[in-house]
């Protein structure tokens, strides 16, 4: 048997405090910036430093004196949008002074406290996902503090092996393990909107996007390679490339397509009756600027507050933009779109500057020589679609002739410009033209079954009017393998796309409104729990809901009451283990250590110490007949066992 | 443990008049003493291993006296026959047929001195009779008296022209106790007044073979050893079972008779339940002789035992 190595207790405890305040670091490095974190952290890790090699503290007073003026200062800040900071830097302030005091086990407590503060300004600042880690990691870290530190209180020149390190660890892990259920309850009982109550940084505001309401050429080409998430659709894999309808630009004015609002003439359509219908559950991801998108062309979108706008445009209710929406459409695939009244303001879609590119006006003359608007569309398109017309993102024509330099010079863009020329040189042929822009494709994440689509995925095309069916017909003139191409993602990205595609479903797009019903839901069943357990006109509705996260976070608080009962009747049976930790550690104050193969009894006779002796003898012969006789420990005989141990505490300060 | 903290055995008035009545002959072995009283209590035998002279022969006799037990001896030799231990039929001419004159065994406390002289199958005779508690004799069977007590005794230093007892054999005592040598005062206190073997008639019987069978009966049925004992016990012959240095654990049987004697010791101190302390002070004197090391002696045997139990949590 080799003697194990021991650490001092102290030493143990003030790693631990450390370990939680890496946390506490990371969080402030998150919430309130590098330098201040930084600053405490390596205050922390001066007073760990400090302690480890025995140098003397610092004075107490000047301590607090200069964490008061850095307090002062810090309040100072104060304004109606930066509470919550500066309360946190407040917290990190206090948790490096209490690092730096000679710590007693209040002091210990007292980190605790000032950490669980810490990860409260946090939730209010900041919905990311790390929460739950951070969370986790400093609720055990917190568990393992109380641990060491009640230890700590009763012999504080305690040293600790190694193995019970690990033994205490395992057990600080079961104990978070219980209390986990809790964290989960609260995690989604508190109130968590979906944007962060506070804090204004990684705000919505300034989110880049490639989608945009207006096309005004050379102005946007960098948003097209962002990888950043437009939405997710959930739904099923189509066979061929989804359009996601968003806008539609129908007025030009010779440098910007924009989309007119409220024009009497946009109108209802009449969905193809033959194309397959698919219906979609959308998270969508702040930016979007209040519009709705959905597979071209859809047909209603609801579980948000929405105004149609006509023409398969959906905008949300309210100029909430900055928000998470989560909505279902349901769409016709299909490429054609023929209006309810059967016609068109023909003039309206045909509307060109006077004068307008004469030499462009020419060329159309030129190429679009059909008699029909079905041949001066693919005469068109086929005019755009010859090899010399190229894809590229970079050194685009720009200026107010762009469009005309597009054409006759460059030959290179990107679907902005072929959108834009294919939509001028439509309506230079008189067919009526318009753009429609929103995203083209998307993966298709199998395991999740949803569309990814990125910002990278943002596209214009073009829908023209065709007089013969009387119908819009989608027309895409950029070439394939260009804007929108399909991103390709490893496994493990997608992956991740899915946990955090499930992290915003469960956590993000759960509203107040929601938990609040949640809560009333939870009181009625306390109330009156039969009757909220017959079964209602709407049953089956609630057995659908019985997957949504409100009945998740049910079955979280059952599970957690239940584990409460448990240890409740646990704990019952388990005050003989309380009992004899208790008398154990009376013993042990009093220098006599018990072996753990060592009976009552046995330990009993080493006691040399006659008083001791005797007071023992009372509490190890009741124990011991009731526990081996598997008597239940009443609260008599847990008052009258107390007693004696009392008693046995008694004795030692008579001494 | 070799040694019993004899107050605790005051408890129960009936163990401390026994004590206290036996004190004068037996000086200083209120051990073995207990021992016996917790064997006899349990239904088990005994077997005494001891140099001659500690005074194995009067603790015997003084035992059989104060539980008011028939004491019947045999001292063996490697010319002792079955019969000599069983008994015979002999011809009585004047009623003209065999009348069975019943052996030694047929006493409550039997002595058997020096086992290890007598042949096997003279050993195994005996060995016979007491896992049978009967008797055969030329075909008609003879119960033994209840209650059977065999105390053996065997000289652990000579080998000469002895038979030793198979492993199999001494599975049938319940116990292998030493009494070993008296302490210092105690072997004063014999100098100083002498044999007092004359003292042993003097001794006044306190229990009865009844009275004994009623206590078995009531040590059995109405003394609880609680699962956390039935644990400690399996805990014990698991380790046994699992230690590298142990040829075979102990087998069932030797945990049975464990959990019976820690009964009868906590019925000897007053206690209607087993604690750890009972099952650990009779380990030794149970275990030891059912174990065997793949190397090393009987005291090694002691320390593996020991490390055994020191590896075992007593409570919670």
């Amino acid at each position: 048997m080799g003697i194990s190595r021991r650490i001092p207790l102290k030493t143990a405890l003030n790693v631990t405090v450390v370990f939680k305040a890496a946390f506490v670091f990371f969080m402030g490095y998150e919430q309130i910036g590098a330098l201040y974190s930084t600053g405490f952290l390596a205050l922390v890790l001066a007073a760990f430093l400090m302690e480890w090699r025995g140098w003397r503290h610092p004075p107490r007073l000047l301590v607090n004196l200069a964490a008061s003026a850095a307090l002062l200062t810090i309040f100072t800040r104060v304004r109606r949008n930066y509470i919550v900071e500066a309360l946190m830097e407040a917290l990190l302030l206090m948790i490096a002074v209490k690092m730096l005091e000679n710590k007693r086990y209040r002091d210990y407590v007292q980190i605790v406290a000032l950490g669980l503060g810490t990860i409260v300004c946090y939730a209010l600042l900041s919905i990311d996902k790390t929460f739950i880690i951070y969370s986790f990691g400093m609720g055990f870290a917190s568990t393992m503090i109380l641990l060491l530190g009640t230890w700590f209180d009763k012999d504080e020149s305690a040293s600790v092996s190694f193995a019970e390190i690990r033994q205490l660890t395992a057990r600080a892990g079961a104990i978070f393990c219980v209390m986990m259920p809790v964290c989960f309850l609260l995690f989604f009982g508190l109130p968590r909107s979906a944007s962060p109550l506070f804090g204004t940084r990684g705000g919505y505001g300034s989110a880049t996007t490639g989608f945009s309401d207006q096309v005004r050429l050379g102005d946007s080409s960098s948003v097209q390679t962002s990888k950043k998430l437009a939405f997710r659709a959930e739904m099923e894999e189509l066979r061929t490339r989804p359009y996601w309808r968003g806008v539609v630009l129908d007025v030009f004015d010779g440098n910007v397509w924009i989309a007119s609002r409220n024009s009497p003439d946009r109108g209802l359509f009449i969905p193809d009756p033959n194309a397959l219908r698919v219906e979609q559950q959308i998270f969508l991801e702040p930016g979007s600027r209040g519009y709705l998108f959905a597979v071209d062309h859809p047909v209603s979108i609801g579980g948000v507050e929405t105004i149609p706008d006509g023409d398969g445009i959906f905008r949300v209710r309210g100029r909430d933009f900055g928000r998470r929406l989560q909505y279902h459409a349901v769409s016709a695939v299909s490429s054609q779109m023929r209006p309810l009244s059967g016609r068109i303001n023909r003039g309206r879609y045909l509307s060109l500057p006077g004068n307008f590119m004469p030499r462009l006006a020419a060329l159309v003359a030129d190429v679009a020589r059909g008699a029909t608007d079905g041949e001066k569309i693919s005469e068109i398109m086929r005019f755009l679609s010859s090899p010399e017309f190229t894809y590229t993102l970079d050194e685009l024509p720009s200026g107010r002739d762009a469009l005309e330099r597009f054409i006759f010079e460059h030959k290179k863009g990107h679907c902005e410009y072929y959108a834009s020329a294919m939509g001028v040189m439509l309506r230079m042929a008189g067919v009526p033209a318009r753009l429609v822009t929103g995203y083209r494709g998307g993966l298709y994440y199998q395991v999740g079954r949803y569309y990814i689509v990125q910002e990278q995925n943002a596209h214009i095309w073009v829908e023209a009017w065709d007089e013969a069916i009387g119908a819009w017909v989608r027309l895409d003139p950029t070439p394939v393998g260009g804007a929108g191409g399909d991103d390709v993602m490893s496994a493990l990205e997608l992956y991740l796309d899915y946990l955090d595609y499930q992290w915003s479903k469960m956590v993000l797009n759960y509203n107040l409104e929601k938990q609040l019903n949640i809560f009333r839901n939870l009181r009625e069943i306390i109330r009156n729990p039969r009757a909220s357990l017959t079964p209602t006109r709407d049953g089956f509705r609630r057995i659908g809901g019985a997957l949504s996260v409100p009945a998740a976070a049910l079955a979280a608080l059952a599970a957690c009451i239940a584990l409460f009962y448990a240890a409740v009747s646990m704990g019952s049976r388990r005050h003989d283990i309380v009992l004899l930790r208790e008398f154990l550690r009376v013993m042990r104050r009093n220098g006599y250590h018990k072996h753990e193969s060592e009976g009552l009894s046995e330990f009993l006779e080493r006691v040399d110490n006659a008083p001791l002796r005797a007071a023992a003898a009372k509490f190890t012969r009741e124990f011991e007949e009731l526990y081996f006789k598997d008597a239940p420990i009443d609260a008599a005989a847990r008052k009258r066992l107390k007693g004696h141990i009392d008693a046995i505490g008694r004795l030692r300060f008579r001494e | 443990m070799d040694t019993f903290n004899a107050p605790l055995f005051a408890a129960n008035p009936r163990v401390k008049e026994t004590l206290a009545r036996l004190a004068p002959t037996v000086h200083g072995k209120d051990s073995a003493l207990i021992k016996i009283l917790a064997c006899i209590f349990s239904d088990g035998h005994l077997l005494l291993e001891d140099l001659p002279g500690l005074g194995k022969t009067t603790l015997a006799i003084a035992v059989a006296r104060v539980l008011g037990l028939d004491f019947g001896r045999i001292q063996c030799t490697n010319d002792l026959l079955p019969a000599d231990i069983t008994g015979l039929n002999i011809f009585k001419a004047e009623k003209g047929e065999f009348e069975f004159h019943p052996g030694p065994i047929f006493n409550h406390l039997v002595l058997v001195d020096e086992v290890n002289r007598a042949t096997p199958k003279t050993q195994s005779a005996l060995l016979e009779a007491m896992g049978e508690e009967q008797a055969t004799i030329d075909g008609t069977t003879y119960r033994l008296p209840r209650p059977f007590f065999v105390v053996a005794t065997q000289n652990p230093v000579e080998h000469s022209g002895t038979f030793p007892l198979p492993e199999s054999q001494m599975d049938r005592f319940m116990m292998k106790v030493s009494i070993g040598y008296p302490s210092r005062n105690a072997e004063r206190e014999i100098l100083r007044v002498g044999s007092r073997k004359n003292d042993l008639d003097k001794i006044e019987p306190l229990f009865s073979p009844d009275g004994i069978v009623r206590i078995q009966g009531e040590i059995r049925n109405g003394v609880k050893a609680s699962d956390k004992i039935l644990d400690y016990v399996l805990n014990l012959t698991e380790k046994t079972r699992a230690s590298f240095d142990i040829v075979a654990g102990i087998s069932t049987r030797g945990a049975m008779l464990l959990l019976n004697l820690a009964k009868s010791l906590a019925w000897m101190q007053n206690r209607d339940y087993v604690i750890p302390e009972d099952v650990k002070a009779m380990a030794d004197d149970v275990l030891l002789h059912r174990i065997q090391l793949k190397q090393g002696s009987e005291s090694t045997k002691r320390e593996a035992l020991r490390a055994i139990l020191s590896d075992i949590p007593a409570i919670a």
